[in-house]
């Protein structure tokens, strides 16, 4: 561990508390104010806004009026439009979450071969954005061209198009299938920590495999599968991505799709009021699933078995299963990549059409040379590199700080901290959106790449003090008290202490920020201008136009970016959680 | 009863990558018998295969070769491939960690055994046989407390009325003290070991603390290295260790290396030459003369300023003093020999002054080289000043 002797000069020797000192203070009274800014401002813009008459934005008024709420709830569609937010969300996480439980198990608890590599291939998933995957999807299963439909009508002599991808329940499908990967990382968590000897204390005590599963594992499982699902029902019901790819044309409106197309009217202009207000009730939604979230987690926290011990679980024999479930496994891979291939044949195509040998004639790379060539596209990359680099740094930054506040100190003003570092989770992106541009709309920072910077730090803020502060409870305290002792100050303790203690996870973090921040398409879709435009963005905008094989191109370059960001890290990663396993 | 023949057991290495046997080997033949209603406890440092063996025995792990015999009925045997899974062995077993299932309550923790095997027992019955258990274990208020909200010595006192409930043939114990406080493990010492013997069932007990092995075994097992390296009831053990490690492992000793000068045929007693004089004392068979030994002597063994005509006397110098309580700690310098001495708390005994010390020849165990051996050389005395390391694991 390096130690943190610095050289200070004796007269600025401070072995005071941080709390105690002004610098401290200082910095957590201003980590307070961005996070007000950030965060709290946009929300009560966003009432404000539900509050002024229809039509008018809110700088520009001082009357109030509920006009806005009025029509909300006596529209017909409300109900509809709740309905099927739920509907989607419950349906894609249940079906996600048992594919995700049992893989997790497969690789966790049994001896199925390969589990490195499927680790690697689940927690490398991040890299591939949704919207990638919905083009895919749309590709394979559309009614009209679909290769599936083709196929089907080709070789079972069926006529018309017996699947659409355009429904709610293929669209809940393909969002169950995309799921998977983030369930299984924290249901393989789940397991992990579960002490093994509770399932040696049933066999050893007359079980058999099947009831010591029934009556011990699987109950003891219920309360945490239970928290990872409704967290993900949170995320699901404020999902934006494949609600628009998909719903849009199927016309399968959720909440977040139809506050999207409030704001985008292309026949009026533009009013806000409205969306602020659908945008207020979505918020009542989201924060009410949130507390259903922490109820469950703190009955979850009842069932903590307290040991504090690196466990060596028992691993379930498969015998001649082994390779049957692998190939299980292995068929979810390949369903997943389907989407990609079918965008990565089309990307070296002059225009959509399936696979045949006549279409194998026809190959060019002409897609990516209009992806590296034409200026809109070129400024989308760049600011896509901007946007990635400074939203994760600044993410994890404000989070390692914001995190230390609240783990050390037992102040006030740290439980403030996460308290708001946390609401994100339970504000909607698109909400959020809503709010962001709303008090943006009429400043310089609109129009520019750092608006959407500035917007994903607000939201991935949560993601980022919540996994640092999980790390920081496992550092001790003494080590970072060591460096005071020797005459650090609190920002030199960070940075040679906190900092390179917690590497690994903050190198995770920021993977996961950046993965998602490239990935996002709310911001930049709802921000956009000619000049702030990202991949995400100008990837829709390329298949709204539509110019299919230039938008399969630029979703080729834009996995491969992130895969070689994502990849290496993930295989060092479970080298060493191979080696701490022992 | 229980017979243990012969166990190998080598882990697979847990990192593939790594390959093939880079593990060492977590038994190597281990034999044991325990007898019906023994306290039989497994001793030894932290990693030297005790739970690998009481898993073993569980059915919990599968030894590499060797024959498991339960009340004469085979339950492992490599030979003959024969594995009878934990769940028939008919086993009661209390795990380092208790392993109360959080999810239940106490009664319904201690219920489970009854509940398994399609025993079909009338909720009377369950319920009377439960609330005995409880008893046993002064629990019986509990009953219908959930199993989080429970101390730790609440939580051991579970996990056993759970091993004894379904009346096992053989009660398996890993290390189920080392997680309570040191007033509380003192406690459940007399009364675990209590409890098994009043019902008379033959247990197992694993520590690696040998105040617990010699207060409450009939026997023990002292394990090194995935071996037995001796066994015998604990006043064996202390009194006649037949390694230096077995004599550091179980209290402290002092060992005065020597060199045989002279034996008798007719009698077991001879004379071993140290640094500072000859001590006479019985020699083990075998042991020629000219050879290298080791004298061991406790420091309890050593009479300070005895009666003027004993054998074995030597004058000596005190070095620095510790006073106990129980019991004076005094290091004495014989002719540059420094040794470990418990004298009695009434002798006024200051540093710098002139004693005598007395060398019982009952009291000195001759250590043969090779086994002295096998703990390493040098450093000897300040080693043996420590406590063993226990190191928890
Ligand atoms: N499941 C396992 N996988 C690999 N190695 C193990 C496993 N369990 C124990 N070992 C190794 O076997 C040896 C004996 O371990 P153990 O029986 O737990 O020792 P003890 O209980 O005496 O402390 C140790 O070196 C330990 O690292
Ligand atoms: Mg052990």
């Amino acid at each position: 561990m390096p130690a943190a002797v610095q050289s200070v000069n004796p007269s600025s020797v401070s072995i005071r508390h941080p709390f105690a000192s002004r610098q401290g203070q200082v910095v957590a009274l201003a980590l307070l104010v961005l996070l007000l800014v950030l965060i709290a401002a946009p929300l009560i813009f966003l009432l404000r806004a539900s509050l002024t008459p229809p039509g008018e934005l809110p700088f520009f008024v001082d009357t109030y009026s509920l006009e806005n709420y009025v029509s909300v709830l006596t529209s017909p569609d409300l109900l509809d439009l709740i309905l099927n937010t739920l509907k989607y969300a419950l349906g894609s996480v249940i079906f996600g979450v048992t594919l995700a439980s049992g893989i997790a198990w497969l690789v966790e608890r049994t001896d199925i071969p390969f589990q490195t590599t499927i680790r690697i291939l689940m927690y490398s998933w991040m890299a591939v954005p949704t919207i990638v995957l919905a083009f895919g999807w749309i590709l394979l299963a559309n009614p009209g061209s679909g290769i599936v439909n083709l196929l089907l009508r080709e070789f079972f002599n069926v006529t018309g198009s017996p699947i659409s991808i355009y429904s709610l329940p293929a669209m809940t499908l393909v969002t169950g299938l995309a799921l998977v990967p983030t369930a299984f990382a924290m249901i393989a968590g789940l397991l992990r920590n579960m002490d093994p000897q509770l399932e040696s204390a049933g066999a050893v005590h007359g079980a058999t495999t099947f009831s010591v599963f029934q009556s011990v594992t699987f109950p003891l499982l219920i309360p945490g599968l239970f928290s990872v699902g409704i967290l993900l029902v949170m995320a699901m019901v404020q999902a934006f991505d494949f609600p628009l790819v998909l719903g849009l044309t199927a016309k399968v409106h959720v909440l977040s799709t139809r506050i999207y197309l409030l704001a985008h009217s292309d026949i009026s202009r533009p009013d806000y009021s409205l969306p602020a207000t659908f945008g207020i009730f979505f918020l009542v939604l989201a924060v009410a699933l949130m507390f259903a979230y922490f109820r469950t987690v703190r009955m979850g926290e009842r069932f903590r078995v307290v040991t504090g011990k690196a466990f060596r679980p028992r691993r379930f024999s498969l015998n001649g299963w082994r390779y049957p479930a692998a190939t299980v496994v292995g068929l979810y891979f390949a369903l997943m990549l389907l989407p990609l291939l079918i965008l990565l044949w089309t990307s070296f195509q002059p225009f959509y059409q399936a696979p045949s040998i006549h279409a194998l004639t026809q190959l060019t790379l002409a897609n990516f040379v209009s992806v590296f060539e034409e200026s809109q596209i070129l400024r989308a990359i760049s600011n896509t590199v901007i946007l990635v680099m400074c939203s994760a740094t600044l993410v994890m930054v404000l989070s390692v700080m914001i995190a230390w506040y609240a783990v050390r100190s037992k102040g006030r003003i740290g439980k403030y901290l996460e308290l708001l570092a946390f609401a994100p989770m339970a504000i909607p992106p698109v909400v959020l959106a809503i709010a962001v541009l709303l008090i943006y709309l009429r400043t310089p920072l609109y129009g520019t790449i750092w608006l959407i910077v500035l917007a994903h730090v607000s939201v991935y803020i949560a993601f980022g003090t919540r996994t640092m502060h999980a790390a920081l409870l496992q550092l001790h305290q003494e080590l970072e008290n060591a460096a005071l002792v020797c005459g650090a100050n609190w920002f030199v303790m960070l940075r040679r202490i906190v900092f390179p203690l917690l590497r690994p996870q903050i190198l995770n973090g920021w993977l996961w920020v950046a993965a998602h921040s490239a990935r996002d398409i709310t911001f930049p879709l709802f921000l956009i201008t000619a000049t702030n435009v990202v991949v995400a963005s100008e990837l829709w905008v390329l298949w709204e136009t539509p110019e299919i094989p230039t938008a399969s191109a630029l979703s080729m370059v834009l996995v491969l970016g992130l895969l070689v960001l994502v990849v290496p890290v993930q295989i060092l990663a479970s080298r060493s959680m191979a080696r701490e396993a022992h | 009863m229980l017979t243990l023949e012969g166990l190998h057991k080598t882990y697979p290495p847990t990192d593939p990558s790594q390959g093939a046997g880079k593990t060492a080997p977590a038994l190597r033949g281990v034999s044991i018998t325990v007898e019906k209603g023994e306290f039989y406890t497994l001793l030894g440092p932290s990693g030297c295969g005790k739970t690998t063996m009481l898993q073993c025995i569980a059915g919990l792990e599968t030894p590499d070769s060797g024959d498991i015999t339960m009340c004469g009925e085979v339950v492992f045997s490599s030979a003959r491939n024969i594995f009878v899974p934990a769940s028939k062995r008919r086993l009661g077993m209390v795990f380092q960690s208790y392993a109360i299932w959080p999810h239940m309550t106490v009664f319904e923790n201690v219920a489970f055994p009854l509940r398994q095997g399609g025993k079909g027992l009338s909720k009377q019955v369950l319920g009377d046989r439960v609330m005995a258990a409880l008893d046993r274990v002064k629990l019986r208020d509990f009953a219908n407390r959930p199993a989080p909200y429970l101390s730790g010595g609440q939580q051991q006192r579970v996990a056993l009325a759970r091993a004894l409930v379904g009346e096992p043939r053989v009660i398996l114990l890993d290390e189920p003290l080392s997680n309570l406080d040191a007033k509380l493990r003192d406690e459940m010492r007399v009364e675990l070991r209590d409890l098994v013997k009043s019902l008379g069932i033959t247990t197992i007990y694993v520590t690696h603390d040998q105040v617990e092995a010699l207060s409450m075994s009939d026997r023990i097992a002292l394990m090194k290295d995935g071996k037995v390296i001796q066994e015998g009831t604990p006043a064996d053990l202390y009194m006649r260790p037949k390694t230096a490690f077995a004599s550091e492992f179980v209290g402290r000793s002092n060992l005065i290396p020597g060199k045989v000068v002279n034996g008798s045929a007719d009698s077991d007693y001879g004379t071993v030459a140290v640094q500072f004089g000859d001590i006479r004392c019985r020699l083990p068979d075998g042991v020629a003369v000219g050879e290298s030994v080791n004298v061991m002597v406790r420091p309890h063994g050593i009479d300070v300023n005895g009666q003027a005509d004993e054998i074995n006397r030597f004058a000596g110098r005190v070095r620095g003093t510790s006073f106990v309580g129980e019991f004076l700690d005094i290091c004495v310098d014989l002719k540059g020999c420094s040794l470990r001495v418990y004298a009695s708390p009434y002798d006024a005994i200051t540093t710098g002054q002139e004693v005598a010390l007395s060398f019982p020849p009952d009291r000195c165990v001759v250590l043969l080289p090779d086994e002295a051996a096998i703990s390493g050389e040098g450093g000897r005395y300040s080693q043996s000043l420590e406590q063993p390391s226990h190191r928890s694991d």
